[in-house]
């Protein structure tokens, strides 16, 4: 394993041992389009203060909830800084391993596919330097035809189009790189710098050292995501546990206010667990409670935020929703975890039994309420519930009325219920 | 709302821009419905301009997916962001579009 500052290709800097170190002549740098004005003495205290900088961005950082938008500017700055390289844009692949996606939104949040140098790059490990003739001449086809997908802002706060890429480099995760091919792990994310002044301050290899720095700050990034991640998750269904998810919603239901969207919250209750507790099953209801967690974060969509909120209770606050689609994706949410924990009660009790007893008694219903902007007088703009009754109402208020509207679910023998009720039936009805 | 109603060659293509209202829907729907009939259902409709998708366009999302349905065609959606994309996919709604990036390979797939 690569150690954070040994170069990704090791053999064709290994003749830029900085002088001091290796008591030799200083060789002729392998990339010679890329001389560097600086001995490697004099850069290497540069990254000394970039592992501070980043020791200290961290710091700063650790609470935030926009860390990788954050961590794509630091490591943009810090290029500028230490090479001078300007139009960069740092993307990270998505889940589907397709596409890329960059990591300051402000640039856009739509995935653009992997093809031509940046998949040779991401495919490969190895790193893209304008002029390097070790590259050969598919990879220099392949970024005569690259672009830099511009205009970007850059430093002095201006915007560049989009033009050649000087350099860019891929990031990849260390976990399955392959024993046997000694290819790298599963790819995370792109570097791709558009301009190097001609005359850097660092060599090849000076350039190889930043590039796995960067590489270990954004494996350290990722780590530290999760591990905030898990302690904000409950353990037995993988979503967030109640105190996070009532913060983070609060945030959410406060900008979806500032935005005029519309919002919806939604608590999802499982009947019937306590019977299992009461006949000792705990290992089926806990494996019922974790394929519900995992049935909601899959159903739902990527910004909507998921909880849970009491033992057999789940809570979510969907963003853009009003209550007729929010109604229509209860349903299908109900659906998805009936179904799903079906297939564990009849693994656990056979289809017979679940069919006359257990299946009988656990029950998944849903209660959701809406919450909108509307002009609100002097006191500007604010939430109140549907129908429209006057009262202004918080997130409190709006999960208050989705854990009564599933209460009332359960009353009525209902599989979902909108408190109160203003879902028309022709989205429903199309189903 | 804003609706724009442009012309590629035969194809008709039509862009809202921000939100929809239920005072609005009904203008929406029929300036889909006009150019539908105008460019004999060769229709783009460019949803990258809408914030979010709630019921309402929804509701006329389905109806236009019906009625090209009904004349042996499909309902193009250009510029799919991906908010719109997702509800798409959470209400199993998806397979009823055909979702192209960008208006100009929409329109060119009527070529």
């Amino acid at each position: 394993m690569m150690g954070p500052l040994e170069s990704h290709e090791g053999q064709k800097t290994s003749t830029h041992v900085p002088e001091r170190m290796s008591g030799k002549a200083r060789p002729v740098p392998v990339c010679a389009e890329v001389p560097a004005l600086l001995a490697a003495s004099e850069w290497m205290p540069a990254l000394g203060d970039l592992i501070r900088a980043f020791s200290g961005w961290l710091d700063a950082h650790e609470e935030s909830d926009g860390l990788w938008p954050a961590f794509g500017v630091f490591v943009r700055e810090r290029l500028l800084d230490i090479v001078g390289a300007r139009r960069t844009q740092i993307f990270r692949v998505d889940e589907t391993g397709r596409g890329l996606r960059p990591l300051v939104e402000s640039l856009g949040t739509a995935a653009r596919p992997i093809t031509g140098l940046a998949e040779h790059v991401l495919a490969t490990g190895r790193r893209y330097i304008r002029g390097d003739w070790t590259h050969g001449p598919l990879v220099d086809a392949l970024a005569a035809e690259c672009k830099t997908p511009g205009p970007e802002p850059v430093g002095d706060g201006s915007a560049v189009g989009g033009g050649a890429v000087a350099w860019m480099f891929a990031i990849h995760g260390r976990e399955a790189a392959s024993p046997t091919t000694g290819g790298p792990g599963p790819a995370l994310g792109l570097v791709v710098v558009g301009d190097l002044p001609e005359t850097g301050p660092v060599d090849r290899a000076g350039l190889d050292v930043l590039a796995n720095l960067i590489g270990e700050f954004w494996r350290h990034v990722r780590d530290f995501e999760r591990l905030r991640l898990a302690q904000r998750t409950d353990r037995g269904s993988s979503v967030l546990n109640r105190e996070d998810f009532l913060a983070a919603a609060e945030i959410v239901t406060a900008e979806a206010m500032r935005d005029g969207e519309p919002v919806v919250a939604m608590a999802v209750a499982m009947e019937g667990l306590r019977r299992l507790d009461d006949n000792g099953q705990w290992a089926v209801r806990d494996r019922l409670v974790r394929e519900a967690g995992r049935v909601l974060r899959r159903k739902l969509r990527s910004d909507d935020l998921v909880g849970r909120f009491s033992d057999d209770r789940f809570v979510a606050v969907l963003r853009r929703l009003d209550a007729a689609l929010g109604r229509l994706i209860a349903t299908k949410v109900v659906e998805s975890i009936r179904d799903a924990t079906s297939g564990i009660l009849t693994e656990a009790y056979g289809e017979a039994e679940t069919a006359a007893v257990m299946g009988a008694h656990l029950k998944v219903r849903c209660g959701l309420a809406a919450g909108r902007r509307v002009d609100g007088g002097a006191a500007g703009r604010r939430f109140r519930s549907e129908p429209t009754d006057g009262n202004t109402v918080s997130l409190n208020d709006l999960l208050a009325g989705a854990l009564s509207a599933s209460a009332a679910a359960r009353r009525a023998g209902r599989e979902v219920c909108v408190a109160p009720e203003t879902a028309p039936a022709s989205v429903e009805a199309r189903e | 709302m804003k609706i724009n109603r442009t012309r590629v060659g035969s194809v008709g293509v039509v862009t809202p821009h921000g939100t929809v209202t239920a005072a609005e829907a009904d203008e929406f729907v029929a300036a889909l419905e006009m150019t539908r009939q105008s460019s004999n259902g060769r229709v783009v409709l460019d949803v990258g301009h809408v914030p979010y998708v709630d019921s309402r366009i929804l509701e006329a999302l389905l109806d236009f997916a019906e009625r090209q349905r009904a004349a042996g065609l499909t309902a193009k959606l250009a510029g799919v962001t991906d908010t719109c994309r997702e509800i798409l996919d959470v209400t199993d709604l998806l397979g009823e579009f055909e979702l192209f990036d960008s208006v100009d390979s929409a329109v060119r797939s009527y070529l």
